[in-house]
């Protein structure tokens, strides 16, 4: 499927709740509201004419600041999914747009597996919550990390030394 | 005797085991947690990270060409896919056209570094299961491919050699000759080790239907490259989403028949052969030219927006999610490994299986941790 018979697809399904944005790239780039978030992630698995069926990679993104990076401008954690199907040969890139403050949303792991250890590290390095998550442990840092999130904007650790501006 | 026979005390349970992380055949620093009962395993956990470097926070204090030596690292037994799919990822973003000969070259280097990649797994894989030769013979061979890199750019591991807008110098003029040498002779050194490994009734009875992957199993947990190749699924990027000059070189995708360790090993022996072809198909269309790099300005900055992009690189797909705000470092970069997703089907695979089994389970999937952890 082309990038507007995928736009134009999800619209019909998700109506106000999916919100494109506007970009030069090849695939479609979507946010998705946190409510339909896995309902979303279940129809693009399962949907024949999408089939979306290998999660590619599941990133987090800490926008502390409004007006940085694209598409929006309030202060935001985003879950980023880039998906694509086997069958098919299409990608897309699903976000969705979480609070500032104690950011949460449910675990999609049982729905792609491979979404499992991408969760816990965003888990760790972001602090994003995925509830109901089977298995929650810290996956890339030392068991008794205690310096917060590193991977957010502003962070600073015991061992940080930010690269200075020339 | 009988003491021993009619200990009623004796009892057998399910026991932990601990595998790494220095293990010899844990290709990195890889810990296991098993659960045995007797020989069989009943439980795995996989802990990574002991070489997590953050190179993803790195990327985001670093400009865009900065970083791209850092990529060498991530998959430093493949570091010219690792180059490529950083420089593809910004050269979409900004819209770069990267020049012909450039794509060439590049496609010349990466088939080389695949070749070079699946020789390590060859020899490291047969040394697990206990054939010392292999990797002998494979290390010889490897050294080659190490001295045309050298001869390029002069590095052996770590080369820095794709970059953003096309590569940093054009081959010399003796590397031609002797990349056909290599190869002519490598396609005799393939069929070598075909005959000591390939009906090999030792290797067989190790490989043979040995930690099978069901494709359903394969697609969901996220494998990619010759690991789900070798359950009979014919995806490659290369043609799936075709980059650079792939659409113009003629070659074929190999896959395996029921997805064991014996499909996987034979997958990669037929893409050393693909890759073979590749590369002097490549070097036989290398366009006249001394444009071997886009002009692009001394500090690169792309336009605001996001990109994901991906290539293939020998150990299966590899790409990147890269958030640009328009400043001269990237805001955020995600990188997205085939270890990664590989290395998740390990435990589905191995449960039920020997402790032996599942050093050649864990040695056909060809991971690499630096790759995992980041």
């Amino acid at each position: 499927m082309t990038k507007e018979d995928i736009i134009r697809k999800l619209q019909d399904k998700f109506g106000s709740d999916l919100e494109v944005v506007q970009n030069n790239q090849p695939e479609p780039f979507v946010y998705i509201s946190k409510d339909k978030y896995r309902e979303f992630c279940r129809h693009v698995k399962t949907d024949p004419e999408l089939d979306f069926d290998f999660l590619f990679q599941l990133a987090g993104v800490h926008y502390p600041m409004p007006s940085a990076g694209s598409g929006s401008s309030d202060e935001r954690f985003e879950v980023v999914l880039s998906l694509s199907s086997h069958a098919k040969i299409h990608r897309m890139v699903a976000k969705v747009k979480l609070d500032i403050i104690d950011p949460e949303i449910e675990t999609i792991s049982d729905i792609w597996a491979a979404a499992n250890w991408y969760e816990r590290e965003s888990m760790e390095l972001f602090g994003i919550k995925f509830l109901h998550h089977p298995d929650p442990r810290p996956l890339l840092l030392v068991e008794d990390w205690e310096f917060g999130y590193p991977m957010r904007k502003g962070w600073t650790g015991p061992d940080f030394i930010p690269m200075p501006e020339k | 005797m009988d003491r021993v026979l009619n200990n009623t005390e004796l009892r057998d349970e399910e026991f932990l085991i601990n595998m790494g992380p220095q293990h010899p055949s844990t290709h990195g620093v890889l810990r296991l947690v098993l659960k045995m009962e007797g020989e069989f395993i009943r439980d795995l956990v996989p802990h990574v990270g002991y070489l997590h470097r953050s190179i993803e926070k790195i990327a985001e204090n670093r400009t865009y060409n900065q970083f791209m030596p850092y990529t060498d690292r991530i998959d430093y037994c493949a570091s010219m896919p690792s180059n490529q799919a950083w420089a593809v990822a910004i050269e979409k973003l900004a819209g770069i056209e990267v020049p012909e000969k450039a794509e060439y070259l590049r496609v010349i280097m990466t088939e080389l570094n695949r070749i070079a990649s699946h020789l390590i797994y060859l020899g490291v894989m047969s040394l697990d299961l206990g054939a010392v030769t292999p990797f002998l013979y494979t290390f010889r061979e490897r050294e080659w491919i190490l001295d045309l890199f050298e001869m390029t750019c002069g590095q052996r591991l770590t080369y820095h050699y794709i970059r953003i807008g096309g590569v940093s110098r054009d081959i010399p003029p003796e590397f031609g000759k002797s990349l056909k040498a290599f190869v002519a002779d490598f396609r005799k050194k393939l069929d070598d080790y075909e005959a000591i490994l390939t009906e090999n009734p030792i290797f067989l009875g190790r490989t043979k239907n040995v930690g099978v992957l069901p494709l359903d199993v394969a697609k969901d947990c996220g494998a990619s490259g010759p690991t789900i190749r070798g359950s009979n699924f014919a995806w490659d990027i290369r043609k799936a989403e075709p980059y650079s000059v792939y659409p113009k070189l003629n070659f074929t995708i190999p896959t395996g028949k029921v997805g064991d360790v014996w499909d996987r090993y034979i997958v990669r022996i037929q893409e050393m052969r693909q890759s073979c072809n590749l590369a002097e198909q490549a070097l036989d269309g290398l366009p006249e030219s001394d444009v071997i790099r886009a002009k692009l300005p001394a500090v690169l900055k792309p336009p605001a927006g996001e990109v994901f992009s991906r290539i293939e690189a020998p150990r299966g797909e590899m790409g990147y999610y890269v958030v640009s705000t328009g400043d001269k470092k990237p805001y955020r970069v995600k990188i997205r490994t085939a270890s990664y997703g590989n290395l998740q089907v390990l435990a589905p695979i191995s449960i039920g299986w020997k402790i032996g089994d599942l050093v050649a389970i864990f040695g056909s999937l060809d991971v690499i941790l630096p790759e995992v952890d980041r």
